[in-house]
């Protein structure tokens, strides 16, 4: 089996042999390169990998591997990979699998392998898995990798550490599942846009990846966090380590050519009404009111809002106890993320109920 | 009539206030306990802007600097001063990335949510009445002064003090210092 997680994607080209190049947008520069393997010896191709290097630095950015165990011309197996920073290792990975052959997919894995520190040492690992493929995550797991209690690899300058910080919230919520809910009932579409979900890992790019999730879902192409960073800090619209003000919540959606609009002091019902048009909606929030709850214990000073999510959802099929879905990268188990309706609005209350409306093309 | 200054609605209304929307404070930042002055011969109020990070254990939020401030004319609120510290060359030296404290500090760890913000409340209470009083409106007496500091110090991180300091002497020795020095405003 190919080791894509150990892959080194700094090729020497002049010894890939059957390596085939292409120029996929014309500049006259190669960046696209294909290679038939015959991984087991029996004479016939049964792995394709394709690589992309669009910057010429010689190191694969995106990969795509199609396994035909069988030859019999349907890929039993595809697996996506992307390096976000640049150093050689596959990092962001998405693996398809078709079980009996009929050419849809019939389970998917998501890996991501973060550096949460930013000491150039992956220290956390999650997979997601959408074992019926209904597009939904059904478990998120979240591994730490790093010994000792400093997993976020903060500094304070104070004598003692800080406790072991594994990013798991404090309160369990539980995720958005269209098998259980009655989709009459409903209102956006959360299924297709829980797919674009990622976690944020110890970053304060909120509002990057909520801005990302709107971006994928109305485009349907992939768009890599990096590149979303790049630019925001090139404009002035965010800042590593601090983050992104209010008005620039939508700085990157113009940018790529979908409508916004930010507003204050919204009601719940601007929110469904957004959704249930087919528009999208990232919202500030008080985070730890959502992530922690009212434990009489763990409280802050803060009262504004100290983080942006998308709203991917509302979800009356127990009219008594309505929820609100949300695809919120702050939390590692944060995709489809179920919120109560009246603590979601205490959340949203902080930034005085802040919306960013999105509508794409002529919806 | 003079018009009743209160705290806690300046900060919710600072929230949506435009000039404030385009000092491009980043998310997550949020209002400290607000500094009084004098400038020319104007009542003001500062708002330290810092931020803190819950990390899901209890007593070890992270505090951050205090890395911005948005001073504000009083009775008009109007916004007259917007600052960023990291370019104050006081703050040289500090990296307002990193934590400098936890929340809760030892002076408020007996106290939960609702007893910190009855506290807390109290404390902003006492603000209202010496801004008001300082306007004309309303009375101020020794007492109150004298709660005032005492909150003040109990419910103000102490790893946030050299940064109050450093901001403004005068306020940190009215009320936060907890030597004898106390002088008028």
């Amino acid at each position: 089996m190919f080791d894509f997680h150990n892959w080194e994607s700094g090729f020497e080209r002049s010894e890939m042999g059957d390596t085939i190049g292409f120029d996929s947008n014309g500049d006259g520069l190669i960046d696209t390169y294909y290679m038939e393997l015959d991984t087991n010896q029996d004479g016939s191709v049964d792995m394709i990998f394709e690589g992309h290097d669009y910057n010429q630095d010689g190191s694969v950015e995106s990969q795509t591997i199609y396994y035909d165990y069988d030859q019999n011309g349907i890929y039993e197996e595809v697996v996506k990979g992307y390096d976000s920073d640049g150093d050689g290792l596959m990092d962001d990975i998405a693996t398809y699998h078709d079980f009996d052959g009929d050419g849809n997919e019939d389970m998917s894995i998501r890996e991501q392998l973060l550096d949460q520190d930013g000491d150039g040492q992956i220290d956390t690992y999650i997979v997601n898995v959408d074992s019926n493929a209904d597009q939904v995550f059904e478990s998120v797991e979240v591994y730490d990798l790093k010994e000792g209690p400093d997993t976020l690899g903060l500094n304070p300058v104070m004598p003692e550490g800080i406790g072991n910080l594994s990013g798991a919230c404090a309160d369990e919520l539980y995720n958005f599942d269209p098998m259980k809910a009655d989709l009459s009932r409903v209102s956006g579409n959360p299924a297709q846009a829980m797919r674009e979900w990622e976690y944020q890992g110890n970053t304060e790019r909120c509002a990057l990846y909520s801005q990302k999730f709107v971006i994928e879902e109305f485009t349907q192409n992939e768009v890599h966090i990096e590149e979303l960073a790049e630019l925001a800090q090139k404009n002035g619209w965010y800042s590593e380590g601090s983050g992104t003000p209010l008005l620039n919540m939508d700085k990157i959606l113009q940018h790529y050519g979908i409508q916004s609009e930010m507003s204050f002091y919204n009601e719940i019902s601007d929110i469904q009404r957004c959704l249930e048009s087919g528009g999208r909606i990232i919202a500030a929030i008080d985070a730890d009111e959502i992530w922690y709850g009212e434990n009489d214990d763990l409280f802050t000073p803060c009262d504004g809002a100290n983080h942006a999510v998308e709203v991917i959802g509302m979800d009356y099929t127990n009219p008594d106890e309505p929820m609100v879905i949300l695809n919120d990268s702050g939390n590692p188990n944060g995709c489809g993320e179920m919120v109560p309706l009246d603590i979601f609005l205490d959340a949203w209350e902080d930034s005085n109920r802040q919306m960013v409306s999105c509508i794409y093309g002529s919806k | 009539m003079v018009r009743t200054v209160s705290i806690e609605r300046i900060k919710k209304n600072l929230k949506t206030n435009g000039f404030f929307l385009n000092c491009k404070i980043p998310i997550g930042y949020t209002a400290g306990f607000p500094i009084l002055q004098v400038r020319n011969e104007s009542l003001c109020i500062l708002f330290p802007y810092l931020k803190y990070q819950t990390t899901g254990e209890i007593d070890r939020t992270l505090v951050f600097p205090v890395r911005y401030g948005i001073l504000m004319e009083l009775p008009t609120e109007k916004i007259i001063g917007f600052e960023d510290y990291e370019y104050r060359e006081i703050f040289k030296n500090i990296d307002f990335n990193k934590p400098v404290g936890f929340f809760r500090h030892d002076a408020v760890k007996k106290y939960n949510r609702e007893q910190y913000k009855t506290l807390y409340d109290e404390l902003m209470k006492e603000y209202d009445k010496v801004i008001n009083a300082l306007l004309g409106n309303g009375n101020y007496s020794f007492d109150d002064e004298r709660r005032m500091r005492e909150l003040l110090q109990i419910l103000i991180e102490p790893s946030l003090l050299s940064v109050y300091q450093a901001i403004d002497m005068d306020f940190y020795y009215k009320y936060l210092s907890k030597g004898d020095e106390s002088y008028g405003i």
